[in-house]
């Protein structure tokens, strides 16, 4: 639970490329990892965050999501009913975010992992699903420069579990 | 120009295995209809009749002909492959790049969303297994893609299932009734050891089916012929048709299980309700679907019945579909006293007095007395809407008659939600209230919040225009004990629209001792000029 204190204190962030960030506590604390790391150093103000595995201009576009994100609820924990659901919608701001080019979204899902920002992680993830969903293998590989590296046995295999992808 | 079209248009369907059936002669009409090796074996000695040769020479042209065309198709795709190739090559490698720089759990966590988000998990993950052995080991040690059975399922298919879904994982099995393609039994035959693994069943049958081939039938076959222990049963899911026409006696037709399913907490079943049996002593749920069409007692009987006999159930769900519209016949009072959750459904309903007055007697007829969340929904066919707005606001106040059931029955009622939603488009509406504002809705959902004193959670998703009143004289000295208010999912509510909810909620006296309201996608609400109205400590809004 975040007090009133909390609400109005602030957070250094310092990248690989030693840019300092100073941001919400609210907003730095989408991040699990760096509220974890806030716990361990107490209330000192003044200890900047080192976040060696984020660029300056990725930990940028994340904390534009935080942002935006600072009132959303703690996401809830995955009940194993839901364990085989999953939903591939994303919010409307979200879709526009995540409109960046292929190598920033990868550092974002990267950085979504590193920093622990489950809700982000999935924004970037689904993003990928969409391009992958419904397309043939043939197509995924193309899509992603995915070399053919099965052996002929695998191959056989293979073109025997063909009839078990079709809707029947 | 024709044979272009095919192609482009088969290039989208193309099958596995396809490309290899092309490479077969016998596939070509003009490759299977001449005896090659009769004639071109021996040099032009054999004789030929000139019909034959006239034949062949005829089949030769037209060889010619499609290997011209082809020529030229395979010199233009060349071309045209080429060019895709040079544009998107510098985009592939970053992507290619940024997928082999991802580690293996967040590529899996990417795999789940295409592979989970739907119902053909099988398909999807079959498919990602097919695209490198990375993905292959990847796809082959996740239990959860494999853990659904289904009755299409060949054995070695079911095998390659078993044996990747790991030994311990749930399975969810389904089984379609429909002998003709696939025998059900045959299926049952080979996984029918792995039932205490088993925590979802669903069997569902064609309503086309003969008498003698039916869910119902299925299951009683599976509990006669094995001997099932579903230690693990969570929910069981039956589609079946016992009303066949009419033919024969319902009781027959249902099923009565004996197996042994301690952890049964979900039962839906599609168009009957089943007989009590011990096998469901620990249900929670209880959810069914059926087509009205006359002998409603009798289906509310069975219904109170099977309540009765499993107390357990607390958690009702009551979906009806209006067949005929013939009346309705006198309705006995049903008295469900362990029921504290009710959700009353009609998905398709065509809205009108008549069929609004047998919603509100079928719900005036249930008694819930320990009833605490109440969630109603309604889908009215677009087409019979009234375009008349007056018209259209009696059809509403009807509805909303229904969804503020009488609070002397329901004494305990606590959280309401409603989903008034349509089927179809949305009429324009002939507007004659010129006192109306432009950007109010022109469907007004009246909610009379003294008549739900206790209420302290209320949910929308509508397209109706959520206005609250309160009559000072029908509970005097009470107060409303809304505390909480979600409006998720209603695409027509605007800015404008929610400041006059909240006007309303100020005049009912509700605004101040109200916590919080959640807006959640709710796409025509402008965010900023939302919060400029309402304090960011009483609103959160979601998904704009």
């Amino acid at each position: 639970m975040s007090t009133t204190e909390d609400k109005t204190r602030k957070v250094k962030l310092v990248t690989s490329d030693n840019e300092e960030f100073e941001v919400d506590w609210e907003v730095a604390t989408r991040s699990v990892l760096i509220k974890h790391m806030l716990e361990d150093i107490g209330e000192s103000e003044e200890q900047a965050i080192p976040l060696p595995n984020v660029t300056a201009n990725v930990l940028k576009k994340v904390l534009e999501w935080c942002e935006h994100h600072r009132k959303d609820p703690e996401p809830a924990p995955e009940s194993s009913d839901d364990n085989r659901k999953r939903t591939l919608e994303i919010g409307d701001w979200d879709a526009k975010f995540i409109q960046v080019d292929q190598e920033m979204l990868f550092e974002i899902i990267l950085a979504a992992n590193y920093l622990d920002i489950k809700a982000l992680l999935d924004v970037g993830c689904k993003t990928v699903a969409n391009m992958i969903k419904g397309k043939q293998p043939e197509e995924i590989r193309k899509m992603f420069n995915i070399v053919n590296d099965f052996t002929p046995e695998e191959e056989a295999q293979i073109k025997k579990e063909n009839e078990w992808a079709e809707d029947r | 120009m024709d044979v272009l079209r095919v192609l482009e248009e088969s290039a989208l369907r193309t099958k596995p295995g396809e490309i290899e059936k092309i490479s077969c002669w016998e596939t070509w009409d003009v490759g299977r209809n001449a005896d090659f090796q009769r004639f071109s074996s021996d040099g032009g000695h054999q004789t030929m009749d000139n019909e034959t040769f006239a034949r062949i020479a005829l089949e030769a042209c037209r060889v010619d002909s499609m290997v011209t065309t082809l020529t030229a198709l395979l010199d233009t795709a060349l071309d045209i492959q080429r060019s895709y190739n040079q544009c998107m090559k510098p985009f592939r490698m970053k992507y290619s790049m940024g997928l082999a720089s991802l580690p293996d759990e967040v590529l899996l966590h990417i795999f789940r969303f295409v592979a989970l988000s739907d119902e053909t998990t099988r398909k999807h993950a079959v498919r990602l297994s097919h695209v490198s052995r990375k993905f292959r080991e990847l796809v082959l040690g996740e239990h959860l893609f494999w853990v659904e059975l289904h009755s299409s399922a060949k054995k070695d298919e079911l095998d390659a299932f078993l044996s990747r879904s790991g030994h311990d994982t749930d399975l969810h099995v389904v089984i379609r009734v429909d002998p003709r393609p696939f025998d059900p039994m045959a299926f049952l035959d080979n996984c029918w050891h792995t039932a205490p693994r088993w925590k979802s069943l669903k069997i569902c049958e064609h309503k086309d089916l003969d008498l003698r081939f039916t869910a119902n039938v299925v299951l009683k076959e599976m509990d006669q012929r094995y001997n099932l222990q579903f230690q693990r049963l969570h929910k069981l899911h039956v589609d079946g048709w016992v009303e066949h026409g009419g033919i024969g006696n319902d009781n027959e037709l249902r099923f009565k299980p004996t197996w042994s399913s301690p952890k049964l907490r979900i039962l839906r079943c599609l168009n009957f309700i089943p007989l009590p049996s011990t096998s469901y002593s620990s249900l929670s749920s209880f959810a069914t679907s059926l087509l009205f069409s006359g002998r409603l007692n009798d289906k509310l009987r069975d219904l109170s019945i099977l309540l009765s006999s499993t107390p357990t159930i607390t958690k009702l769900e009551l979906a009806i579909t209006f067949v005929h519209d013939d009346g309705l016949e006198v309705l006995e009072p049903f008295k469900f006293e362990n029921v504290k959750i009710f959700r009353f459904l009609f998905p398709s309903h065509t809205i009108g007095t008549f069929n609004n007055d047998l919603v509100l007697k079928i719900m005036k007829t249930l008694h819930l007395p320990n009833l605490e969340h109440f969630y109603f929904s309604i889908r009215p066919v677009a087409a019979f809407l009234p375009r008349d707005e007056d018209a259209s606001s009696a059809i509403i106040a009807e509805l909303a008659r229904v969804f503020v059931p009488d609070p002397f029955l329901h004494p305990k009622l606590t959280s309401l939600s409603l989903t008034l939603t349509c089927v179809g488009k949305l009429p324009t509406q002939k507007v004659q209230n010129s006192q109306r504002a432009s950007n109010i809705l022109p469907w007004t959902f009246k909610v009379p919040l003294d008549q739900i004193p206790y209420a302290a959670s209320l949910s929308f998703t509508t397209f109706a225009q959520i206005i609250f009143t309160w009559d000072g004289a029908s509970s005097p000295g009470s107060t409303s004990s809304l505390r909480r208010l979600r409006f998720s999912a209603c695409k027509k509510l605007t800015s404008a629209g929610l400041r006059e909810t909240i006007r309303s909620l100020k005049d009912a006296g509700a605004w101040n001792t109200l916590e919080r309201i959640v807006v959640e996608n709710c796409n025509a609400l402008k965010y900023d000029e939302t919060l400029k109205e309402i304090s960011e400590d009483k609103i959160t809004i979601l998904g704009v």
